[in-house]
This record gives structure tokens, C-alpha cells and sequence, in this order.
């Protein structure tokens, strides 16, 4: 196995031209020939051109950069330590691939594994496409299959040279990789409840699907300057669609005209998470189904055309909303949709809405048998507690699975493919909270379902409670991940679940989500209790920490962002949701959510009270602190690499930038009451924090250790950024740090509120002006202290 | 036969052990470069039931701790081809894993909570294109199989069985001998 090489890297070396044929017709048998009736034509195609691709890479005929999107665009990501080098604790060391020179990326190593994302349209999945799923997680992954918070599945720790078969396999069974990364429309999520909701205006499923069909490939969504996010709920109340954080929402209505009912869609635009989280803005409140293509088409045509491409940062069209406001947006999109030629596609899927219409089995599977559950009755009792939901179809309810972390095994999937068929319709669904919904089983069948879920182990109760604890990928798989959400997730639902709080009626509706980074892909900003990674230098070590985010509201469709209330150790995040619950359960008023309950007491008092749990000992004391769940290396934030979602580019000074930009919304939220709301004082101060945060972000590059303290911060930002001229506007110059100066010369006036708001504003430019200025730099080469030490020495000579 | 893909999966006398502790050790195994190959990541999959357990990857092969089939062992789940007819793949498949065990055996943090089987394996066919689950290709690999244990074992009688499972399973046969084998007399 020392000799194990890189198939098509050696076909690469053999061939003198690409020849995608040979590669597979070198082998007895393919999955290519074996599927060739079963794969639709273009699919087949795609797959095609992407293995020959592989080998154009291989034989240096393609950029690593161009490749790297290709690739992107077939959902096939990087995974952490793909530039070859990892912390091993002590020091970062080269992992020994064979063939490093071979990259699928810039700095990313062919030979790496890597983490293939499949698109799930709605959730949708049939037993037949379960199988498959499970046959390629076991052949080519680890065995395991991940349920995203987008209705996802991945695959981690995958071979670059799979990735064709794997595809074909897919695609063999009506699943498509295409788009499931890139600047294009990502997966289009729905509510898994569509259908048989108690409270839906009508079942989105088929518009779901539908718009995903229209819009793969479509020419007008191949130019965007990041990715675009669908989603569709069936009601506006509860979360399951999560609409209101999407950058095109839609949200099924019903409404009379002239007697007639009619039916259509309430549509959101420019929402999203991230650092900066924007609730999404409505564009219109009523569009008929005829016009939902059209209009989305004209709205991708705006955003592709007049949406930032030169800084990512900037890029979603949540920036493009809020910089025309909704109501030219609005208005450039409707010039913009009067001038699209007619395309029968918009409604010819119309007629093919009825197909989606899903019923139960004419019988329960179980009709005159009696179920003796033994001593799994008490089990059963509890699973259904929590577990069940009873659709508005009488006699047939929905059963959620609680998978920990989002993840099944191979064998668990095959089997719940076993499952579905005999219990249901086919009818499966992914939910956003990384679980799997079985619907439509006849309520007298849910003891013999119970009983075939616990044969598989599948028989978790606490679904959708404050035990089912959401995590992104973090420290685990992620380049970008800081801490390791999925350990302190996988520590913090078995704490919860051991405290039976999953049954606590006051407690099991608050929900918990710990993401990585700053980046939300566990949508920590909406739940009630969120957390995401950071760090803190201590005791010259580095310590991993967590933001604590209260104030978000996972009910009312997810409509209430969350706010950070400061870091927190990790290892002592449990510690510090124990003191939340026990604080909540001692003082909330009857009928009083946890988020009221916060918005009551306050944030700041509640920071204040968390203070103690803010200490970390010395690393002579107690050195776990300066390790992270689930991993037994000393903390690095070494292995941060580059980030690959659509290609993004992130450093600690995007990260930290990042961070400002967070500080800077906080103050704008303060003001949001006007200038009674005794905050003006507050929103000031943090727009200074923002500055000087954002500032202390790019001195990270000259100085990666840089400390916390203001002004050693203004003092060398003036000396290697202003007095340099390095920060200044190519228009401007040095006006933008001038907002910086003045702010903290200043800091110690009395704010009104016209002061705060100018201050708020001055951030914003301040931060926008670091972003340019790190952008620059990068292009200029200075992207580490030494590259920096060597510009500085060229502009001010050594005397 | 051509199959590059393959697990082999070596039975633990212990259903249960703290599988926290498997973590510093494969942390530690990479950072000092301990086994052959090019080792790359620790996964934890603890939550999982009946899943992987404690991992280490590596470019060549994934190593699990793991409780697949709810039986508590050592799997290796290899994914690259080398040089070696399949027969030769498996005995060095099964010399790497026996390595793998033999060194966790032996490691003092686990205080001989360990002792893993070596007379007794699973091979299971991760390639469902050249071995499906059928009589016809357990008949072509049989004989691959024979000639593996028949190196891995020398005189020591032996079977090789196959595993009746879900025709959806991956081929699996258990090969197995008459006595007790230590797991680190086959890593030599």
C-alpha cells in the first residue's frame, strides 16, 4: 500500500489528451455501463464532463482555481486539513499525501478527503434513494450519513476520485449534485410538515420542487456573486421553512377575490444569517402561482446583475436589498420582470401539482393485530410525547427521528428504507433540525413502528426539543470551524437528555444550536440558546471559547435574531446552560417563553450574572480548558484554513472583520427604539468596539497576537496602517480611520442619539474600509506577519 | 480478481470500554507517525449507536473502534489500491489492522481493558460493483479469502463462511480458525 496512487492522476500521466472513456472502460465493469439506461442523458453528460475534467486537472489543463468551482458547483467540497498540514498539538505538520503537487484548488491537495454535499429538494426522499445513499456512504464514505440544516446529506472523508460513480449512482436513483454548491441556487428547502401541516394554507411541496427544477442550471442564476437560498413554508407561524432567513421566502397564503378563493404565495426577499443576520423584507403579499417563475426569474436577474461581486462579504442579496431599499428593489425587479419574453416554463409545471398530492395506506399495517410493548410501554409513552405529530389527516400522524448531530449510519438508513416502505407511502422527509420525518403512518401502527425504529436504534424520543441539540460540521470536518460544535454538542444532549429535560413541558420548546464560526450553519442566531466558536488568548495559550447568543426565537418562524452576550469558555458552556435553565425555572412568569423571559430580565443583567463562568484558569492549573470537546490535541486556531463555500476566501482578519460587523448591528439594534430607549449611550460605545475591533482584525495580519487592549490597538493601527497610508481609500485616503480616531478621542463625551446614529454609520464605512483594505493586501501578497514585515522594512527603511 | 475496496473487522472479548480513551492515543499515533501510511484525522462518532465509535483516518485506510453489527471491535475499511493480487491485498489489510491492534493492546492508558481476537474475522466486499451479495461472487472470492487465511494463520485449521445477510449488505464472510490467536501474531 505504499505504492497506492491516484487513479486518474496516473491516466492523466499516461494519456496525452483527455479521454473519460478510457478511464472507465480500463476497469472489467463501471458504474457507468452498468447505469447507462437508468441515468437521464444530461445527467449523464454532466457527470461526464466533470471526470473528464478531473483529468484535464490532473494533466494541468485547467486553473486549480476554476477547477476548484467546478468541482464546488458538483457539491464537492474540501474538508479541514486539505492544504496538507495539520496541528498535531505540539506543531503544524505535513500530511504526506503522495502526489502533493496535485491540487483540486488552490491549496487544496487532490489526495485529501474530502465532503460531498447532496442536494435533497425539500427533503423529499424515497426508500430506494435511502439505499443508495447508504450504499455510497458505506463504499466510499465513513459509513455515515449527515442531515444538514438545509435538508442536505453529506459525506465526509471522500476521495476526489469517487465522486463521478458516487454521482452516477445518484443520479441513477433522481438525485442530482448539481448546484449543491457554488454562486447558484442552492438546495430549495420546504417544510417537511407540507402536506399534512394543521395549519398550512395549502401543501408547497410540488412549488418547492418545481422552482428547483426551473432554476438548475438555468442561465440566469450561473452569475451571482455568492450563493442564493430558497425556501417555502406552508404557514407564517411556525419555523419548519425557516422563510424569513432565506434570500427568496415564500410563504403559502389563501385569499378571497370576488368569491373565488385563491391561492399564492406571500414572498420574502433578502434575509439570511451569517454574521450579519438579516430578517428577510416582504416584496409582495400575494403572488399567484403563475407568476412565482417569472418573478424569481426577475429578481435573480437584478441580483446577478447590480449584486456585489469583487468582496464576497458583500455579496448576498441581503446587501443589495439593503442598499436600494425594498422599495426600488422592488421596483428595479418589476422593470426587470416586464421585460422577460413569456416562457411556457413558468407555468406548464402547473398541471404537475396534483402528482404531489401524498395519501396513506388504505390500511394500517397492523389492523387487527395487538402490539404487546412489554416493558417498552413506559419507552413508547415517552417517544410519543415528543416524538409524534398528528396530522390534520384524521388517524395518521407524523414520526420524527431524532438522529444525534444529524447523523445515521449506513445500516441504520438501509434499514429505515425497510421501514418507510412498510409503514408509509415512501414519504420521508430531512427537517432543518437534522432529523428525518417519517409521515403518514396510521396512528394504531405507531407500537409496531416504535418497535422496528428500536431495532435500528432509531428510536431516540426527545425530537425537536431542547435535547435535540443542532451543530454544524466545526472543528470536525470544517475548514472554517473554530470550535468544535459537534463535540460540545454531542456532551451537551447527553447532559440534557440525562435531566429528562426533553419532557420538562416548560423547557422542551427552548431549542439549542452551536455553530462552529460566525457563519450560522447551525442557525445559532434564531434559537433560543445559541452558541458559536471563537477564541481568546490566555496564559500565552490559545483557548477555545463559544459566543453566547440569547434573544432568538425558534417559534413565530424563526422572526427573533438573537444577540451575543460575550464569550464563554467551552468547557464551561454546560455549566453556563444548566445556570440559564435553573435561572429561567426560578424566575419566569407563568406562560413566559424563554425569550420573554431574556427580553425581561435583560441581557445585560444576564451577562453580568454569566460572568463567572468567563474565568479560565491558568494552563498550569488546569489544562483542559485550553483543549476542545472531543479532541485531545492542545487548541490551535492553526488549522483555520481557507474557506470553500463558493470559493470564499476567509483569514482571521475576515473573521475578526466579521466580528465587528456583528458589534456594529448590536449598536444599530440599540437605536432601534429611537432616542428614549436609554441605549444611545450603549449603541455609541459599541460602534467604537466595532472600529477598533475591526481595526484590531487587520493588525492581524502584521501581528497575529495582537492584544485586546484599545490603545495599543489605535497606536499601532496608526503606525502600520494610517501613518503607511495602507488603510487608505484610493478617493477618500485617510478619511475612514479619521472616523476611528475621533471616536475613541472622543469616547469619554456624553452620546445623543444624532451622535450615536453617526457613529453607527461611521462604523459601518470604517468596517466596509478594512474589508477593502484587507482585500489589497491579499492581492498584494501581504497575507501573513512575515510577507507584512517585509512590506513595513520596504516602506520605512530599518534606520 | 480486481477489488480494491474491502473491510476486515477483528472482534474485541469486551462489549464495553470508555471509548474517550481511544482519542489522546490516536492523536498521539499521528503525531509521532506511529503506524505506516499516511495518517490524517481522529473522527468521533461516540453519539452514534451501533455506529463507527472512534476513528482514525488515513489516506489508505479508515480504522474504527466501532460497534457496527452491535459487536464491539477493530475495523479497517481499506480504500486504495496498490500493487497485489486481492488474496495479497487482504493478508496485508489484516497485518495493517493487526498492527493497528496489537499497538492499542498494549498502550498503558488503557490499562489492558483490551484484548482484541485475532483467530476470528469478518471480510466484507466494500465494492458492489465487482463483489455483489451473491453466491457466484462469494464463490470467486472464496478461494482469495482461503489463500489470505492460509498465509495469515499457516497450519492452523480454518474456515471461511459466508455470512448470510440482506442481499442489500455488502458481501461478508467470517473466517475463523480452531484456537485462540493473538491479535499481534499476525501483525509480524
Amino acid at each position: 500500500m505504499a505504492n497506492a496512487t491516484t487513479k486518474t492522476y496516473q491516466i492523466a500521466q499516461d494519456l496525452p489528451t483527455p479521454d473519460s472513456q478510457r478511464m472507465t472502460t480500463t476497469q472489467p465493469q463501471s458504474w457507468k455501463a452498468k447505469l447507462a439506461e437508468k441515468i437521464p442523458p444530461q445527467m449523464a453528460d454532466e457527470i461526464d464532463t466533470f471526470e473528464n475534467q478531473m483529468v484535464l486537472r490532473c494533466q494541468g489543463k485547467i486553473e486549480d482555481k476554476v477547477f476548484a468551482e467546478l468541482r464546488l458547483r458538483r457539491g464537492a467540497y474540501g474538508q479541514r486539513y486539505d492544504n496538507g498540514f495539520r496541528h498535531d498539538g505540539e506543531k503544524t505538520q505535513e500530511i504526506a499525501f503522495p502526489h502533493p503537487e496535485l491540487t483540486k484548488g488552490p491549496e487544496t491537495k487532490w489526495e485529501a478527503p474530502g465532503m460531498q454535499r447532496i442536494k435533497i429538494p425539500y427533503g423529499g426522499l424515497s426508500a430506494e434513494q435511502m439505499e443508495v445513499l447508504a450504499d455510497i456512504a458505506e463504499e466510499y464514505s465513513d459509513s455515515i450519513l449527515h442531515i444538514t440544516t438545509r435538508q442536505d446529506i453529506q459525506l465526509h472523508f471522500l476521495s476526489l476520485e469517487d465522486t463521478p460513480d458516487m454521482h452516477r449512482r445518484l443520479a441513477a436513483v433522481g438525485i442530482t449534485v448539481r448546484e449543491a454548491c457554488g454562486n447558484s441556487v442552492r438546495n430549495v428547502t420546504a417544510c417537511p410538515l407540507a402536506g399534512v401541516c394543521r395549519d398550512e394554507a395549502f401543501d408547497v411541496t410540488g412549488y418547492a420542487n418545481e422552482t428547483a427544477n426551473y432554476f438548475l442550471g438555468h442561465r440566469d442564476v450561473q452569475d451571482f456573486g455568492r450563493k442564493f437560498k430558497i425556501a417555502f413554508s406552508g404557514c407564517a407561524q411556525h419555523p419548519c421553512g425557516l422563510t424569513y432567513m432565506h434570500d427568496l421566502g415564500l410563504i403559502a397564503k389563501k385569499r378571497q377575490r370576488e368569491g373565488q378563493e385563491e391561492i399564492g404565495f406571500e414572498l420574502y426577499v433578502g434575509g439570511g444569517l451569517g454574521a450579519v443576520p438579516h430578517l428577510a423584507k416582504l416584496f409582495d403579499d400575494f403572488v399567484p402561482p403563475e407568476e412565482l417563475l417569472p418573478l424569481s426569474q426577475a429578481i435573480a436577474r437584478v441580483y446577478a446583475r447590480l449584486g456585489e461581486k469583487k468582496n464576497r462579504n458583500k455579496a448576498r442579496i441581503k446587501f443589495l436589498v439593503q442598499k436600494l431599499g425594498i422599495d426600488e428593489f422592488r421596483r428595479l425587479v418589476l422593470e426587470e420582470r416586464a421585460t422577460l419574453e413569456n416562457d411556457p416554463e413558468w407555468t406548464q409545471w402547473l398541471q404537475a401539482i396534483p402528482q404531489y398530492s401524498e395519501t396513506g395506506r388504505p390500511e394500517p399495517v397492523t389492523a387487527g393485530q395487538v402490539i404487546d410493548l412489554g416493558e417498552d410501554a413506559e419507552a413508547f409513552a415517552q417517544w410519543k410525547a415528543t416524538n409524534i405529530y398528528v396530522q390534520r389527516q384524521p388517524g395518521f400522524a407524523c414520526v420524527t427521528l431524532n438522529l444525534p448531530l444529524g447523523d445515521l449510519t449506513a445500516q441504520q438508513m438501509r434499514g429505515l428504507a425497510d421501514v418507510a416502505r412498510r409503514f408509509t407511502p415512501d414519504a420521508t422527509r430531512t427537517t432543518v433540525e437534522q432529523n428525518l420525518l417519517l409521515r403518514w403512518v396510521h396512528e394504531p401502527d405507531l407500537p409496531a413502528l416504535y418497535l422496528a425504529l428500536k431495532a435500528l436504534r432509531l428510536h431516540t424520543p426527545g425530537a425537536q426539543t431542547i435535547a435535540d441539540v443542532t451543530a454544524c460540521p466545526g472543528t470536525d470536518t470544517c475548514k472554517l470551524g473554530i470550535a468544535s460544535s459537534r463535540g460540545l454538542a454531542g456532551e451537551l444532549r447527553q447532559r440534557l437528555a440525562h435531566k429528562g429535560y426533553q419532557y420538562d413541558e416548560a423547557l422542551k420548546d427552548i431549542r439549542v444550536k452551536v455553530s462552529g464560526c460566525f457563519n450560522s450553519c447551525s442557525q445559532h442566531t434564531v434559537a433560543e440558546i445559541g452558541f458559536y466558536g471563537s477564541n481568546r488568548l490566555i496564559d500565552r495559550h490559545r483557548v477555545p471559547h463559544l459566543h453566547l447568543i440569547l434573544g432568538g426565537e425558534w417559534s413565530n418562524n424563526a422572526a427573533h435574531y438573537g444577540q451575543s452576550l460575550g464569550v464563554i469558555p467551552t468547557k464551561r458552556v454546560p455549566e453556563v446552560v444548566d445556570f440559564l435553565i435553573d435561572l429561567y425555572l426560578q424566575g419566569k412568569n407563568q406562560g413566559e417563553t424563554f425569550s420573554q423571559f431574556v427580553n425581561r430580565i435583560g441581557k445585560k443583567d444576564i451577562k453580568e450574572r454569566v460572568q463567572p463562568f468567563t474565568h479560565v484558569p491558568s494552563y498550569a492549573e488546569d489544562p483542559s480548558f485550553y483543549t476542545d470537546w472531543g479532541d485531545a490535541r492542545e487548541y490551535t486556531i492553526g488549522d483555520i484554513g481557507i474557506g470553500e463555500c463558493a470559493g470564499e476566501v476567509v483569514s482571521l482578519t475576515n473573521f475578526d472583520v466579521a466580528r465587528a460587523e456583528s458589534l456594529n448591528f448590536e449598536a444599530t439594534l440599540l437605536l432601534d427604539g429611537g432616542d428614549m430607549n436609554g441605549n444611545v449611550q450603549q449603541a455609541a460605545d459599541k460602534a467604537l468596539a466595532a472600529m477598533v475591533k475591526a481595526a484590531q482584525a487587520v493588525l492581524k495580519a502584521q501581528n497575529v497576537d495582537i492584544a485586546d487592549d484599545a490603545a495599543v490597538i489605535i497606536r499601532d493601527f496608526r503606525r502600520y496602517f494610517y501613518d503607511t497610508e495602507l488603510f487608505f481609500d484610493p478617493f477618500v485616503k485617510g478619511k475612514f480611520a479619521s472616523y476611528l480616531f475621533n471616536a475613541y478621542d472622543n469616547r469619554q463625551a456624553p452620546a445623543s442619539f444624532d451622535r450615536a446614529r453617526q457613529a453607527v454609520e461611521e462604523a459601518r464605512l470604517f468596517i466596509e474600509a478594512a474589508y477593502e483594505c484587507h482585500s489589497r493586501m491579499m492581492q498584494a501578497g501581504i497575507n501573513s506577519p512575515g510577507a507584512f514585515t517585509q512590506w513595513y522594512e520596504t516602506r520605512v527603511p530599518v534606520s | 480478481m480486481d477489488v480494491e475496496r474491502f473491510y476486515l473487522k477483528f472482534f474485541a472479548r469486551e462489549n464495553a470500554i470508555d471509548e474517550t480513551g481511544f482519542i489522546p492515543i490516536f492523536h498521539d499515533w499521528i503525531r509521532l507517525k506511529s503506524l505506516p501510511g499516511t495518517l490524517i484525522d481522529v473522527a468521533d462518532y461516540r453519539h452514534v449507536p451501533d455506529g463507527p465509535g472512534i476513528m482514525l483516518i488515513s489516506f489508505e485506510i479508515n480504522y474504527a473502534m466501532e460497534h457496527g453489527g452491535g459487536q464491539f471491535g477493530l475495523s479497517a475499511q481499506r480504500k486504495l489500491g496498490s500493487d497485489g493480487s486481492h488474496s495479497e491485498r487482504i493478508v496485508e489489510l489484516a497485518k495493517r489492522t493487526a498492527l493497528f491492534g496489537s499497538l492499542l493492546e498494549a498502550d498503558s492508558r488503557l490499562n489492558g481493558a483490551l484484548t482484541l481476537d485475532g483467530g476470528r474475522f469478518l471480510y466484507a466486499a466494500n465494492d458492489r460493483l465487482r463483489l455483489p451479495n451473491t453466491a457466484d461472487a462469494f464463490a470467486a472470492l472464496q478461494p482469495d479469502l482461503q489463500a489470505a487465511a492460509a498465509t495469515l494463520y499457516g497450519d492452523q485449521p480454518f474456515t471461511v463462511k459466508r455470512v448470510e445477510n440482506d442481499p442489500r449488505e455488502r458481501l461478508t464472510a467470517l473466517v475463523e480458525t480452531s484456537g485462540p490467536v493473538p491479535i499481534a501474531a499476525l501483525a509480524g
